[in-house]
């Protein structure tokens, strides 16, 4: 088994948009090894968000390879990918994307559906993933009774309840404000740091990519810098 | 499969329960199915009411006898030499060492409608004594039977109910003679409580039938014996009758205006029905708009395709069984007991109550529930293929 999460080989990204075709990327080429922090910045438009997509599974390549623990996912079908993603993948998206009607609990609970557990060993582990992000007393509250950190928290714990390799952030705090933003990136470092998780998060936020381990520069469609820090 | 079981349950769940967000375009679609509901029922409710009214009212082993190529009553004509013959033929029941036999008039005289103040068509039916005895369950409720001999009427009581004037001790002018109603009878809401009942001999004298009839009953022996009725009638010249027995003719007379009644419904349910499904279209294409992102955030989080079709389509099926049961109710409210009437074959009203069964109530709500797959299929398919990409970020 391979050492890396993610390996990108020549990977293009285009849209034909009329008569026009529109490079997203061309020839990419990254490695982000496993238990790896990585941030992505770059400015809008620059494709930030389109990587993330195809490192998550939810958006093709149109050439390349992208190849997840050493294994191919840019060739599996609909069906393959799904299975994939809740297997591997937990995603954390800028507005939580939680789902209204259901709780806190429930939405955590969303990706232990697609797994054999039963419903006692759901609760366990539900339990134990807002009692990680700290939300353990907030179970039975819906999103709207909620602030915007900790409903970010609740979707950070439906992120990792099913104890996935690799967690998706894009723009994890770009509805925060500072201070809960920071709250929230403590999560993603400790999940990192203490979990192994392999963490990858798209960001305008300099602070955001302060926590990461290196950053990556993405401008016009390729890497222009790579940051690691100390 | 129990994964995607799960998955189908907790989308259809989710759908459920947002539906307060879209609480005034789902509620249209349950009016809209409701008022198909209700008035494909208030048609078979009708049609069954009538078909019901009709055919209760024959018995198995009471045949009728009437002029051969009669389709009704009113059509026959029938001699007392004839009912004399029939009388001694097999198959008829005795009482007494006499045949139980019943040689009627059929006489259509006018009413005033208490709904509307119109005239409409009643039959008044000369019977005997013996006739009514051979009508199982009928019973006096008011005053009594008719003498014999006399200017006298007994009526059924929808008779009383939808017309004006036919209360026990009113006079009232049929034909050239001044008749009284002495009683009330009821005979379990058929077809006979729309009738008047007088003496055969006064009926005849009345209205010039001389010594003419229209139809014959008997009562047979067994309802087995109608076979050997049949065809002794038919071997004999003199009859020249058709005899079958009272349940098959009322079950024909029942066909014909049931299946008008139902014609007329089903065809007005499935117009209605077409403009259901546009508004239960237009509903669920707006709610998988309006859960793009949750679709989509769904999908990433690796449900399947296949789970997100089946839990759509269960939030148009909960839309529609919820119309159908508001529709079933309201009209069981509305429709059940109504009392209508209608014209018979013999040309005369029939009276009748709506009948909402069980059976008719599933009917309707299957109609629901096509309207609800229908309407769910080609919105639950968009769902099933949202793009994941570009739905995320929806906000």
């Amino acid at each position: 088994m391979s050492d890396f999460s993610f390996q990108l080989r020549k990977v293009s990204k285009r849209f034909v948009k009329g008569k026009e075709t529109i490079t997203i990327f061309d020839n990419l080429d990254l490695d982000i090894p496993a238990q790896d922090y990585v941030a992505i910045m770059g400015p809008s438009g620059s494709g930030k968000t389109t990587l993330l997509n195809v490192l998550g599974g939810i958006d093709q390549v149109t050439s390349g390879e992208v190849l997840f623990n050493g294994q191919r996912v840019d060739t599996l079908n609909e069906g393959q990918l799904s299975r994939w993603r809740a297997a591997n993948v937990g995603f954390i998206f800028q507005f939580y994307n939680l789902m209204p009607v259901l709780t806190a609990a429930q939405n955590v609970e969303l990706p232990l559906l697609l797994t054999k557990l039963g419903s006692k060993d759901r609760r366990r582990h539900v339990a134990t993933a807002l009692d990680l992000v700290g939300l353990g007393d907030r179970s039975k509250h819906y999103p709207r009774e909620m602030s915007g950190g900790q409903q970010q928290r609740v979707a950070i714990a439906r992120a990792i309840v099913s104890d996935p390799k690799v967690l998706l952030c894009d723009e994890p705090t770009g509805d925060l404000d500072r201070t809960t933003a920071d709250e929230v990136l403590e999560i993603l470092a400790l999940l990192n740091r203490e979990h192994s998780k392999t963490v990858i998060v798209v960001t305008h936020d300099p602070e955001a990519a302060n926590h990461a381990k290196r950053t990556l520069h993405l401008n016009k469609g390729i890497f222009v810098e790579r940051t690691k820090l100390a | 499969m129990a994964t995607f079981g799960r998955q189908s349950i907790a989308i259809a769940g989710m759908n459920i329960r947002s539906i307060p967000q879209r609480l005034w375009m789902s509620l249209s679609t349950v009016v809209a199915i409701a008022l198909v509901v209700a008035v494909l029922l208030s048609f078979l409710a009708m049609a069954n009411g009538f078909r019901k009214a009709q055919a209760s009212a024959g018995a198995a082993d009471i045949a009728i006898l009437m002029r051969d190529g009669a389709s009704s009553e009113i059509n026959s004509v029938a001699s007392r030499d004839q009912a004399a013959l029939v009388g001694e033929m097999t198959g008829v029941a005795r009482a007494g060492g006499k045949p139980l036999i019943s040689a009627e008039l059929f006489v259509i005289v006018d009413g005033t409608s208490r709904s509307n103040g119109l005239r409409g068509n009643l039959p008044l039916r000369g019977i005997t004594p013996t006739g009514i005895a051979l009508r199982h369950g009928i019973r006096i409720t008011e005053g009594r039977v008719f003498q014999p001999g006399t200017n006298e009427l007994v009526v059924g009581r929808a008779v009383v109910r939808e017309f004006v004037g036919f209360e026990v001790g009113k006079t009232l002018r049929l034909g050239q003679s001044t008749w009284t109603v002495v009683g009330v009878f009821e005979d379990g809401g058929t077809v006979r409580e729309s009738e008047l009942w007088a003496d055969a001999g006064v009926v005849q004298s009345a209205f010039d039938r001389q010594n003419f009839f229209q139809t014959i009953r008997v009562r047979l022996t067994s309802p087995a014996a109608l076979p050997a009725l049949k065809a002794a009638v038919a071997a004999d010249p003199r009859v020249q009758l058709l005899a079958q027995s009272e349940a098959d003719y009322f079950a024909e007379q029942a066909k014909a205006s049931g299946g008008l009644i139902q014609a007329l419904g089903w065809p007005l349910a499935i117009i209605m029905a077409i403009g259901a499904l546009a508004g239960a279209l237009n509903t669920m294409y707006s709610s998988v708009a309006t859960r793009g992102t949750e679709i989509a955030t769904l999908r990433a989080i690796g449900f399947g395709g296949f789970p997100t079709f089946v839990g759509t389509l269960a939030e148009a099926l909960f839309l529609s069984v919820v119309g159908g049961l508001v529709g079933v109710v309201a009209a069981s409210l509305i429709f059940q007991g109504f009392s209508a009437k209608t014209l018979s074959a013999n040309f005369t009203q029939v009276i009748f109550t709506f009948q909402v069964t069980p059976g008719l109530c599933v009917t309707a709500l299957i109609l629901a529930t096509v309207v609800g797959l229908i309407g769910g299929f080609f919105p639950a398919i968009r769902a099933a293929r949202l793009p994941i990409v570009g739905m995320l970020g929806d906000q």
